[in-house]
């Protein structure tokens, strides 16, 4: 029987290439959004709106208005090109369904801004 | 458990991004880039394409295991194929998520669109097979040829190999659907039209811009790619070779071709 080496050795193809990082900016904005969502602040979210995202915002910040938000984290992240989605979620004590939503950032003049913000909490992302 | 999935019920974890394909095209555009898939000359097209096609196989997989439970009174057989049909998706969804790796991404990496499983809106088994096995898997055919011959050009035997495997699985899937559709539609003249109709949309949906044509005729454009500067396709070209091996007439190429380049979908 020929030596045919010790299988859990043999390492296979290897990456081509590395994964790119999330820009700490996009970490950083992302959870400012998150807080000034949980707060209801909705003066501060439009400002960090590109001009055509910033009604979208705006009721985002109004969707946790009378909640006492305890919970809040980024769900998930994704990216398109130099975009990044974010998926967020914000529960109170009360047990009621979280409130879920989705924002796109992307650089404008230098500042990581909102895109995009759909609040998911009744519907998918893929509602028409 | 309901028939007929909405697009909008198709279940994902709650750590996964989904978004609507029009939104996708509008991140694309709001960034300078043409609103359809990523192409070769973008940065991060490997990554992007492969992750585009791995969603697809997961959703080929849904659709295969949606088309054998929506139809309970299809031909045994029908439903023997479809289950085959989830065994090999599932397998190249597989397949797709280690090439990810390999070129240094991961599921999740981008958000999954939801306009493969619109084109499963329909409650006609003929139909169904005639947009995902002969529409969508025929654009498979188109896609993967293109991907052979780019890693080819890279030098690169693991894509080379790895999506050539794959593409053995989606010709016959195609072979398949152009089966079922015409064996669906015996005597059937105006039930054959409805699904050579609903199988026209889905082709003119992913019909890039409507510069494609045969891989002979695409047009090409140099870019950077490995690290290298070549002549490469501008679009996705209809793999004239591959589909004739699945089935197709050269009669039915030649009318894809002529309105592939033509019609402009996005």
């Amino acid at each position: 029987m020929p030596d045919l080496g010790n299988r859990a050795n043999v390492m296979g193809p290897q990456p081509i290439a590395h994964r790119a990082e999330i820009p700490s900016g996009v970490i950083a904005t992302a959870n400012k959004i998150i807080d000034l969502v949980s707060r209801g602040d909705s003066a501060d979210i439009e400002a960090l709106a590109i001009e055509r995202a910033r009604s979208d915002a705006e009721a985002l910040a109004k969707a946790s208005s009378g909640r006492d938000i305890r919970d809040k984290d980024i769900a998930a992240i994704a990216r398109t090109n130099k975009h990044y989605w974010i998926k967020a979620r914000l529960s109170d004590a009360s047990g009621a369904k979280p409130i879920v939503f989705q924002i796109r950032l992307g650089e404008n003049d230098g500042r990581w801004m909102i895109w995009e913000a759909m609040n998911l909490t009744n519907s998918s992302p893929w509602t028409r | 458990m309901q028939r007929f999935i909405a697009v909008d019920r198709l279940a994902r974890p709650d750590n996964y991004i989904m978004v609507s394909m029009d939104k996708q095209r509008q991140a694309r555009v709001d960034q300078g880039l043409a609103p359809f898939n990523a192409m070769p000359y973008e940065e991060d097209f490997l990554k992007a394409r492969l992750h585009g096609i791995c969603a697809g196989e997961v959703q080929a997989m849904e659709a295969a295991g949606r088309s054998l439970f929506d139809f309970p009174d299809a031909p045994w057989e029908f439903q023997l194929d479809m289950a085959r049909q989830v065994w090999d998706e599932s397998r190249h969804a597989e397949i797709y998520m280690k090439l990810l790796e390999y070129v240094g991404s991961f599921f999740g990496e981008f958000p999954e669109t939801e306009v493969l499983w619109s084109c499963t809106q329909v409650d006609d088994p003929a139909c169904r097979v005639a947009g995902i096995n002969r529409g969508l898997e025929g654009l498979a055919c188109d896609v993967f040829e293109q991907l052979i011959r780019l890693a080819q050009r890279m030098g690169d035997e693991v894509i080379e190999r790895a999506v050539d495997y794959v593409l053995a699985d989606e010709i016959t899937h195609v072979r398949m659907g152009s089966k079922w559709m015409r064996k669906l539609c015996e005597g059937d003249p105006a039930r054959l039209k409805r699904a050579e109709e609903f199988q026209a949309n889905i082709d003119n949906l992913f019909n890039f811009g409507g510069a494609r044509t045969t891989e002979a005729e695409t047009k090409q454009i140099r870019q950077k790619l490995g690290g290298k500067e070549v002549e490469f396709d501008a679009t996705i070209p209809i793999a004239k070779d591959a589909r004739l091996l699945a089935g197709f007439s050269e009669e039915e190429i030649e009318r894809l071709v002529r309105a592939a380049s033509r019609s402009a979908a996005y």
